[in-house]
């Protein structure tokens, strides 16, 4: 199926579609794969291998579980729940498993941004992932579901699976806790 | 190959399958049933909960040879209580397990259950389910001891200054009654506090406060009618176990 003929679908018909043809469940990857790969390089430090195998995984478990889509919910919300859960999941196997785990900067960017950057933009952009690195996993998972994937507090509720005012809690003292880091190790935004 | 070939090869080759809806929807009702089923339980566990604390004679605590605390500890309806947590932890999981359940606080789903269940068996407890219930389930369980068991292991100690039995006779200032395990005894009393309630004539189950004075002889403090609002009249609940 053409790219252009995806368009035509909502993600629900798409869904309905996959059942019956697996092209349409293309549609539903190819409609994704760009935002997933970057929230999941937000939310863990991966090689770009390991990020396309989360990718897979989580795609399989999509397939597997098509008819438990909850209709009330979107299939955005819906399938980044699934991503972050396989994200955290692996990321937190691989640290165990004690790999070296050192943010690759150029690899985040590329994924991050599209558009080209200034030289400033880049620097801002290094230190506010290095901050974000050093959170506990829900704050970072919070304050990039808001700022970086532009969801609102519903979304991101039904994406980590939390109340709404559990959301709203995370955030105060997620952004709490990143200016106090940034003041910690003298990183400035405003220079 | 792109990455979605790739999905799409695993799943071919290992042939994975959508999980069919009925499962899932069968999951689904199955967590509704447990929560429904639970906080039925836990209902019926806090009514009977009740009905014990009602049956319990809280005034003569303070008449014991032990510490108060002691004997709160002896007459806790240990089994109704922990029936009573298992199936809140059970109705707390299951609802958890609701597709929407996360948009819920933890606070707010343990309040519901405890809500649920209070309510639920307060219910039960004013129409008179619990005192059935207790009495029905002492009636099955073999090993099960009942309210009334416990109650009447309690006040068949006369040496502990508790005694209960039926009238038989009615004198002035003199009883005479056979205990529950068959004994007669005669009771003395003078100038003491009777409810008015009570009408001391043959047929009637009393309880009686006070010391033992010879081998039959028991002069009384106290004497309670045996049977407190809602509980079991003994005379007529002859318990049989097989």
């Amino acid at each position: 199926m053409k790219k252009n003929e995806c368009i035509a679908y909502t993600d629900r018909e798409l869904i309905e579609k996959s059942i019956q043809d697996t092209s349409f469940f293309a549609c539903l990857y190819e409609r994704y794969e760009a935002k997933l790969l970057r929230y999941i390089h937000h939310i863990s430090q991966v090689n770009e291998e390991e990020a396309l195998d989360i990718l897979q995984d989580s795609f399989i478990k999509i397939w597997k579980n098509l008819h438990d889509f909850d209709a009330d919910l979107s299939f955005n919300s819906w399938v980044y729940r699934i991503v972050h859960h396989q994200t955290i999941s692996e990321w937190r196997k691989s640290v165990s498993f004690g790999k070296n785990k050192t943010v690759d900067y150029e690899l985040h960017l590329k994924y991050v941004q599209n558009e080209d950057l200034s030289y400033e933009e880049i620097e801002t952009e290094k230190k506010v992932m290095n901050i974000i690195n050093q959170l506990p996993d829900h704050y970072k998972a919070v304050l990039v579901l808001k700022y970086f994937e532009d969801k609102n507090y519903i979304e991101i509720s039904d994406i980590l699976k939390i109340p709404e005012g559990t959301v709203a809690t995370y955030l105060n003292r997620a952004k709490k806790m990143f200016s106090e880091l940034a003041q910690k190790q003298h990183i400035s935004f405003f220079e | 190959m792109n990455n979605f070939d790739k999905i799409l090869e695993k799943i071919e080759h290992q042939q994975i399958e959508p999980t069919p809806k009925w499962y899932f929807q069968f999951k689904n009702w199955g967590f509704w049933c447990l929560f429904v089923i639970s906080i039925l339980i836990g209902s019926m566990a806090f009514s009977i909960i009740l009905y014990s604390i009602q049956q319990t004679d809280f005034v003569l605590i303070s008449h014991f040879s032990h510490s108060s605390w002691e004997n709160i500890l002896v007459l806790l309806p240990y089994f109704w209580l922990i029936l009573l947590l298992v199936f809140s932890i059970l109705a707390f999981f299951s609802f958890k397990n609701f597709k929407k359940a996360y948009k819920y606080s933890l606070v707010s789903i343990l309040a519901l259950s405890v809500f649920l269940s209070i309510l639920l068996g307060t219910l039960s407890f004013i129409s008179g389910i619990a005192s059935f219930l207790e009495n029905k389930f002492a009636y099955q369980v073999e090993i099960y001891n009942s309210i009334e068991e416990k109650k009447l292991q309690h006040w068949m100690q006369p040496k502990a200054g508790f005694l209960a039995g039926e009238i038989i006779d009615s004198k002035i200032d003199t009883l005479l009654i056979k205990d529950f395990s068959g004994k007669e005894w005669q009771i003395i009393y003078h100038e003491i506090f009777i409810p008015p309630i009570l009408e001391l004539e043959n047929g009637i189950s009393i309880k009686v406060m006070g010391k033992i004075q010879s081998d039959n002889i028991f002069i009384a403090e106290q004497i309670r009618p045996w049977k407190a609002f809602g509980g079991q009249d003994r005379s007529k609940n002859k318990k049989k176990k097989k």
